[in-house]
C-alpha cells in the first residue's frame, strides 16, 4: 500500500487506463434517434388532434399512425382500430408511491429493442396507438398499446416478435458487454408471448406482447438491476398489469374476448420451461446453492458419494419439470464450493437458438456465433468467459449439451 | 451546442470523466457506460446543455444519477445470485495504491465521497461542489472534514481495512 498522502492519490488519480468511448458521431446518432422518435410522436398527435376537428372519425382511422397509410380495405371497413383518449392504459399503477407519470397519451414516446437489431412491434404500421409511462427511480414501467388493420397483421407481428427472440439470443451490446434475450413463462389466459433482456452484469427490461384480435398491448419493466432470475420473478407483476388491461381491449376482437390464445398469436416453438441456457434451465442458474436449487422446484439435489469418482461434497441434480428423463438421472452437478457448476440438456430442450439433442453439426454451426474447438466437442464460451455452452456431437449429430462454470470441481 | 462543439466536449472530457465517476462509485465498466450514456443524453438533450453554465458538470451529474440508480437497483435484494452474470469487481489490473484507494472510498458514505471526489479530483471549488450536490457550504466543508479524516485512516498502512 502506499504511503502517499490520500488527497494526492485522489487528485492524482486520472482516468485509470485507456477508455474505448464510441465515436462522437455515434452518440450523437443516438442521441438523434431517441429525439426523432419524440418528435415523430408529437407530430402525430398533433395531426391526430387536426384532424379529429376536420374530419370525421371513420375516414381518419387509416391516417393516424404516423406511418404510411395503408389502403383501406373492406375487411377493414367496418372494423374500429382507433383508440379510445381515455382507454384506461394506467390501470394497475398505484403500486408506485411518487412515480413520475406521462400520459395515457399518444406523446410519450419509447424504444423497443429486440435481438440482433431486428423490428418486432414495429415490423408493420400500426393504425393507432396510445402511450403511458410510469418513471419510479430505479425503474420504469412502460405500457403501449397498437391497434392494427387487421388480425392477420398482429399475428404477423407477434410471431416475427417471437421469432427475433429465438433468432439471436445473446449478442453483444454497444460498449461490448454480453446481452441475452431469453423467453419466460407467464399466464395471462390470452395469446401473450414474454421474454427478458439482460445485460451483464445488470441491467435489461422485461417485455411481455399480448395480442387481442387487432390490438397488441405490450407492458414493459425496466430496471437497471434486472437479472435472469428477477424477470422469472417479476413476470407475474407483468402478467397483472396485462389482465387488468386487457378485458378494454375486447372491442378490437371480432370474436370478442372468447378469442382464447390457441388462435396461433404465437408460434409453436419450445416451450419456455424447456429452453436451456443462456445461464441455465427453467429457474435453475448456474453458480446456484444446493439450497437455491431445491427451491426453484425444479430440481432436487441429491448426495453424489454413489457415483464414483465425484469429489466429496458434490451434490447432484436431477430435474422435476421434464418428462424426457428417468427420476434418478444426473441432470447436473453442484459444487459446495461455486455451486451448480454444470447442467445437462434433456432431449426436449433446446436452446434459446434452437439446438437440440439430434441437431445437425450446420445447426450448430448456424446457432451459435462463436464456436471455439474442433472436432466432436466444441464450446461456445460467453463473452467474459464465465460460462458456456459444450456440445458434443456422435455421427454428425448432436448427443449432448451442457451449461458449464469454466472450472469443474466435481468432474470425473 | 453544434455537432463540431459536441464532438469537442465529448472527445476532450470522456476520459476525464469517466476517471471521475470510476472514483465516485468504484467499477470502471460501469463509470464508462453510465458517461457513454449520460452523453446520448446530453446530445439528445442539447438545448439543456446549452443552457447549463457547465456542461461538464452536466453530464458528470447525470452520469452519477444513472450509476446511483444501479446501485441502489441493485441493493434492493436483485444483485443476481448467479456468478456467471456478475461481473468481477476489478476488471483491471490496477497498481494497489489505486486499488486500495478504490476501496476505502466505497467504504465512505455516499456524501462525503461524493464531496471528495468533486473537490480533490475534479478540483471543483467548495462553492461548486455545493451547487453540483444541492447542499450548503457548510455541510460540503462538513463532508470534505469528515471524509478526509476517514480516508486517511483507511488507507493508514495498519488500518487493513481496504477489503471490499
Amino acid at each position: 500500500m502506499s504511503d502517499r498522502d490520500p488527497l494526492e492519490q485522489l487528485a492524482r488519480f486520472g482516468t485509470g487506463g485507456p477508455v474505448t468511448p464510441l465515436p462522437p458521431a455515434e452518440v450523437r446518432r443516438r442521441g438523434d434517434r431517441r429525439r426523432v422518435r419524440r418528435t415523430a410522436v408529437s407530430a402525430v398527435a398533433g395531426v391526430v388532434a387536426v384532424l379529429a376537428v376536420a374530419v370525421p372519425a371513420g375516414l381518419y382511422a387509416a391516417h393516424d399512425s404516423g406511418i404510411p397509410p395503408v389502403p383501406p380495405s373492406a375487411s377493414t371497413s367496418a372494423r374500429p382500430t382507433t383508440i379510445p383518449d381515455d382507454f384506461p392504459l394506467d390501470r394497475a399503477s398505484g403500486y408506485l408511491e411518487g412515480a413520475t407519470k406521462i400520459g395515457p397519451s399518444r406523446e410519450a414516446g419509447m424504444e423497443y429493442p429486440l435481438p440482433c437489431g431486428r423490428t418486432g412491434i414495429e415490423s408493420r404500421p400500426a393504425a393507432d396507438q396510445l402511450r403511458f409511462e410510469m418513471q419510479g427511480e430505479e425503474f420504469v414501467d412502460r405500457r403501449e398499446l397498437r391497434t392494427f388493420d387487421n388480425q392477420a397483421t398482429a399475428s404477423a407481428v407477434m410471431a416475427e416478435i417471437e421469432k427475433s427472440v429465438h433468432a439471436c439470443p445473446l449478442e453483444r451490446s454497444g460498449s461490448g458487454r454480453e446481452q441475452a434475450w431469453t423467453p419466460l413463462r407467464a399466464e395471462t389466459g390470452l395469446a401473450t408471448y414474454s421474454f427478458s433482456r439482460t445485460v451483464q452484469p445488470m441491467g435489461g427490461s422485461i417485455y411481455q406482447y399480448t395480442r387481442v384480435g387487432r390490438a397488441i398491448l405490450t407492458v414493459v419493466w425496466s430496471g437497471e438491476g434486472t437479472t435472469p432470475e428477477g424477470a422469472r420473478r417479476d413476470i407475474g407483476e407483468l402478467s397483472r398489469i396485462t389482465t387488468a388491461i386487457a378485458p378494454e381491449m375486447c372491442i378490437w376482437s371480432d370474436a370478442g374476448c372468447a378469442e382464447r390464445p390457441s388462435d396461433g398469436a404465437t408460434g409453436g416453438s419450445t416451450s419456455p420451461d424447456l429452453v436451456f441456457g443462456p445461464y441455465g434451465v427453467n429457474g435453475l442458474t448456474l453458480g446456484m446453492s444446493a439450497a437455491e436449487v431445491r427451491e426453484t422446484g425444479a430440481a432436487s439435489a441429491v448426495q453424489g458419494s454413489a457415483h464414483d469418482g465425484w469429489k466429496e461434497g458434490c451434490l447432484a441434480v436431477d430435474y422435476t419439470f421434464t418428462g424426457d428423463d428417468e427420476p434418478g438421472d444426473v441432470n447436473g452437478r453442484i459444487s459446495p464450493e461455486q455451486g451448480l457448476e454444470q447442467l445437462v440438456a434433456t432431449r426436449d430442450m433446446r436452446t434459446p437458438n434452437g439446438v437440440g439433442i439430434g441437431s445437425t453439426r450446420s445447426e450448430v454451426e448456424a446457432g451459435f456465433a462463436h464456436l471455439v474447438g474442433a472436432g466432436d466437442v466444441l464450446s461456445s464460451p460467453a463473452g467474459d468467459g464465465s460460462w458456456a455452452y459444450e456440445i458434443t456431437l456422435t455421427d454428425g449429430r448432436v448427443s449432448r449439451i451442457t451449461l458449464e462454470l469454466p472450472r469443474q470441481d466435481c468432474a470425473i | 451546442m453544434d455537432e463540431s462543439e459536441f464532438d469537442a466536449f465529448y472527445t476532450a472530457s470522456f476520459a476525464r470523466l469517466t476517471g471521475q465517476l470510476h472514483a465516485l462509485i468504484g467499477d470502471r465498466d460501469e463509470a464508462q457506460e453510465c458517461v457513454q450514456e449520460a452523453f446520448v443524453r446530453a446530445w439528445q438533450h442539447r438545448r439543456a446543455l446549452d443552457g447549463a453554465e457547465h456542461p461538464e458538470a452536466w453530464v458528470r451529474t447525470t452520469a452519477y444519477r444513472l450509476a446511483v440508480s444501479r446501485w441502489r437497483r441493485v441493493k434492493l435484494g436483485r444483485r443476481p445470485t448467479d456468478r456467471s452474470v456478475s461481473a468481477p469487481l476489478w476488471a483491471e489490473a490496477a497498481d494497489e495504491s489505486r486499488v486500495a484507494l478504490i476501496c476505502a472510498l466505497r467504504q465512505l458514505p455516499e456524501a462525503q465521497r461524493q464531496a471528495l471526489v468533486l473537490h480533490h479530483l475534479c478540483d471543483l471549488p467548495v462553492q461548486a461542489v455545493a451547487r453540483e450536490t444541492g447542499v450548503p457550504e457548510g455541510t460540503v466543508k462538513a463532508r470534505l472534514s469528515r471524509g478526509r479524516a476517514a480516508l486517511a485512516v483507511l488507507l493508514s498502512p495498519d488500518s487493513g481495512a481496504t477489503h471490499v
